[in-house]
């Protein structure tokens, strides 16, 4: 178990349902910042915990495990691409919700995201959208510490090259 | 603007966008309810694949006992029986925009998912066990061992050189490499699993063993998954990969079992 960081640690009574309901708008959110799809998303989202419920007796961290696997997925591209067809397919039976539109602005950050190498855009996204601590990233992407902070210096940079942000005051 | 300004009004754009998606729900169930629906639908899936095919069976019992009591009273008649007459079972599909035309047979509960040039994929029926994946890929080459998600440029793209590849992986636990043959199309398949002695850390999220010309890799993303690929050369010069992808080793002849038929029944010539 990790410290959590500010993150309750989930307990060993809380049921599938009551983890499902607190944890998944974040990680649809997750989902949609990683893979760009609106179409997508909840599918992604729904594969991760259908995944978490089969093996939900075995699952130390389920809020990490979803994650790992919904960020592994979300970037993924034939991953993604196979969820965003059955996400079509039931869009047309009127069986499936859609993300809105982001704003242009919002787009073009995540978008930019999305361009960076696969690991750097987990991290970003994690770090950013999920405010997890560099600490839970590590677990959730399975790689050390000063990784996480390599990908974030790296990944920040690129950004705010990219879009001609200013560095932020440290 | 800054980086930490920019990136916080960027992910509440995107938590707008859930809570948008959630309240547009309320014509819908609840996300809890959807969810319960979710696993409703794939157990009501199993039950129809069930009916449908102990509906199937009888049918076929019933006219095989028409076909043999037939074929009894008419053995004074003639010895010979055209076996063509007996349709065959399930539907003949095509492969839709997959850039390498074929035509297949499909059992009964299969179905015909998506297709794009690079790819295509089927569905088994919802009663097989649930994770297996049916995927053709077009022009895969093999990647390199390193979960770096590079193509292996020391492997050749043919049926010969990938299925050799992949029954010396490094990271796998393989068969040798069988041939099959099909019409307008010849190569080989291997079944693999990781190998119990690879350090999975090496590579946490998953081993990338292919990729399109694109740079899109497929590979291992459970440690449990045991694959079958099929690797075909086309006259074209093209090659075609299948992907038997199931989730649970323990299953996996089972699962081959049901599937392999359906890869035999793949004709390119046409």
């Amino acid at each position: 178990m990790l410290d959590g960081g500010g993150y309750a640690a989930v307990g060993s009574s809380e049921t599938f349902e009551e983890f499902y309901a607190r944890e998944f708008p974040a990680v649809v959110g997750l989902a949609f910042a990683l893979s760009g799809s609106r179409t997508a998303s909840e599918d992604l989202a729904q594969e991760a915990f259908l995944a978490a419920h089969r093996d939900w007796d075995r699952v130390d961290r389920p809020d990490v495990w979803v994650r790992r696997v919904v960020s592994n997925m979300s970037t993924s591209m034939l991953r993604r691409r196979y969820a965003e067809a059955r996400a079509i397919t039931r869009l047309a039976f009127g069986t499936t919700m859609t993300m809105p539109e982001l704003s242009a602005d919002d787009a073009e950050f995540w978008a930019a995201v999305r361009s960076l190498p696969r690991r750097q855009a987990q991290v970003i996204a994690l770090r950013y959208l999920d405010d997890r601590p560099v600490a839970e990233i590590a677990e959730i992407l399975g790689t050390a510490e000063g990784t996480v902070k390599k990908h974030l210096h790296e990944g920040r940079q690129t950004i705010i090259r990219r879009l001609r942000l200013e560095e932020d005051a440290t | 603007m800054t980086f930490d300004t920019r990136s916080r009004q960027a992910a509440q754009g995107i938590r707008r966008a859930v809570e948008v998606m959630e309240m547009s729900s309320t014509k819908t169930p609840p996300r809890l309810t959807r969810f319960d629906r979710y696993q409703d639908g794939k157990s009501r899936n199993k039950r129809v694949a069930a009916l449908t095919l102990g509906i199937a069976v009888s049918v076929l019992l019933v006219v095989t006992a028409v076909v043999v009591l037939g074929s009894k009273q008419d053995s004074n008649v003639s010895i010979t029986s055209p076996t063509t007459s007996v349709p065959p079972p399930g539907t003949i599909g095509d492969s839709g925009r997959f850039r390498e035309p074929f035509t297949y047979t499909l059992p009964l509960g299969w179905s015909f998912d998506s297709a794009d040039p690079g790819w295509m994929s089927l569905n088994p029926p919802p009663a097989m066990e649930r994770g297996t994946s049916f995927y053709v890929f077009s022009n895969m080459r093999a990647t390199l061992p390193d979960c770096s998600d590079q193509p292996n440029q020391s492997v050749g793209s043919s049926s010969e050189a990938m299925t050799r590849w992949f029954s010396r992986h490094p990271a796998l636990d393989a068969t040798s490499p069988r041939p099959i043959t099909l019409p307008g199309a010849s190569g080989g398949w291997v079944d693999f699993k990781l190998a119990a002695g690879w350090d999975q850390s090496t590579c946490p999220h998953g081993l990338p063993l292919i990729m399109n010309p694109h740079g899109e890799s497929w590979g291992f993303e459970h440690n449990t998954d045991m694959m079958r690929f099929y690797v075909l050369d086309l006259p074209d010069g093209n090659t075609v990969t299948i992907v038997v992808d199931v989730r649970h080793a323990s299953n996996f002849q089972d699962v081959i079992g049901q599937v392999a038929p359906v890869v035999e029944s793949f004709d390119f010539s046409t």
